[in-house]
């Protein structure tokens, strides 16, 4: 189904389009909050609360844009205003940080070699950047989101999204560039 | 994703030209980001929220219902304070506009535009809204 017929069977007060909507984009919600949130019950109490939105929200849905898209922005912006009521999320601090600090805290030789495999080590790598690059990598890459797409969910200038994923591209290669000559050794 | 477009983009970022071991760093990073990581769900999930909302959808009719409830028992209200001002007037003096015209129109006036508002703001408005947005 279309998401054109799913809103609109939606509308008409179908609730098993409502459910079909909820599984098919359940994944993109769940990734998009896990992404600036790390704690696993608020993850889903926050996708519950974000398909409540888009349910109450949806008759004012024009097909302006993807509904992927629109559902991402629901997502992002939900988890982000939580975050800010809770005082859990400082975007000054996120902006200044710098990013000798992201890496460090753990990152001994010991810890390269611990590495189970490439992808392991490239995923643990991703949890420790802050969620902005985070989420930038994740609709990107996986979702295959333009720059114009990502702005919107975002609300972030397309210079800051750019900036954000190459920056976030090149400290991933500088860890990986480590994992790589570990296993040259071994 | 077309990978050459990204290296360029990234090469032009890094602002120093790739050797052949930052390509092959970047080709693999690039094929790591392009995988999903794992995530749960409760298989209930969409069926919980369906459950949520379909109390929400109760609870709304509930308010509903008492909303126009209480516009009815308004109207009713209103009608009968209207007349009893106007039947008060009448009994006292014989001339309605002779002895006494201001006081009863103006709070026939006010009376009217307070049920015009009730009216508007909880009635016509979100029930037109709600029909309109699923048109």
């Amino acid at each position: 189904m279309d998401d054109q017929s799913l809103v609109k069977s939606i509308l008409n007060g179908n609730t098993q389009a409502f459910s079909f909507l909820i599984r098919k984009y359940e994944k993109l919600v769940f990734h998009m909050i896990q992404k600036l949130v790390n704690d696993e019950p608020s993850i889903e109490e926050l996708a519950q609360d974000v398909f409540m939105k888009v349910h109450e929200k949806l008759p004012g849905f024009r097909f302006e844009s993807k509904l992927s898209t629109w559902i991402a922005t629901i997502a992002y912006r939900h988890t982000v205003n939580h975050l800010r009521k809770s005082k859990r999320m400082v975007y000054k601090e996120l902006e200044e940080a710098s990013e000798d600090r992201f890496f460090v805290s753990e990152e001994t030789p010991a810890r390269v070699y611990e590495a189970q495999d490439t992808g392991q080590y490239i995923q643990e790598h991703i949890q420790k950047l802050p969620a902005h690059y985070r989420n930038i990598l994740y609709l990107y890459h996986i979702e295959e989101m333009t720059y114009p797409e990502i702005v919107e969910i975002t609300g972030l200038p397309i210079g800051t999204v750019k900036n954000y994923l190459f920056r976030a591209r090149k400290l991933l290669k500088e860890q990986l560039s480590k994992f790589v000559k570990r296993e040259e050794l071994l | 994703m077309n990978i050459d477009k990204e290296l360029r983009d990234q090469e032009a970022f890094d602002e120093a030209p790739f050797s052949e071991e930052d390509k092959k760093l970047y080709t693999l990073l690039m094929a790591e980001l392009d995988k999903e990581s794992e995530i749960r769900i409760k298989p209930t999930f969409s069926a919980d929220i369906i459950k949520k909302l379909e109390a929400r959808k109760r609870r709304e009719t509930i308010w509903e219902f008492l909303l126009f409830a209480a516009a009815i028992a308004g109207v009713v209200i209103l009608t009968a304070l209207t007349f009893s001002i106007f039947t008060s007037n009448a009994t006292e003096s014989v001339d309605l506009f002779q002895n006494s015209p201001v006081g009863p129109v103006i709070a026939l006036v006010v009376l009217i535009v307070i049920f015009q508002v009730v009216d508007k703001k909880y009635l016509k408005d979100t029930r037109l809204k709600k029909r309109l947005n699923q048109s």
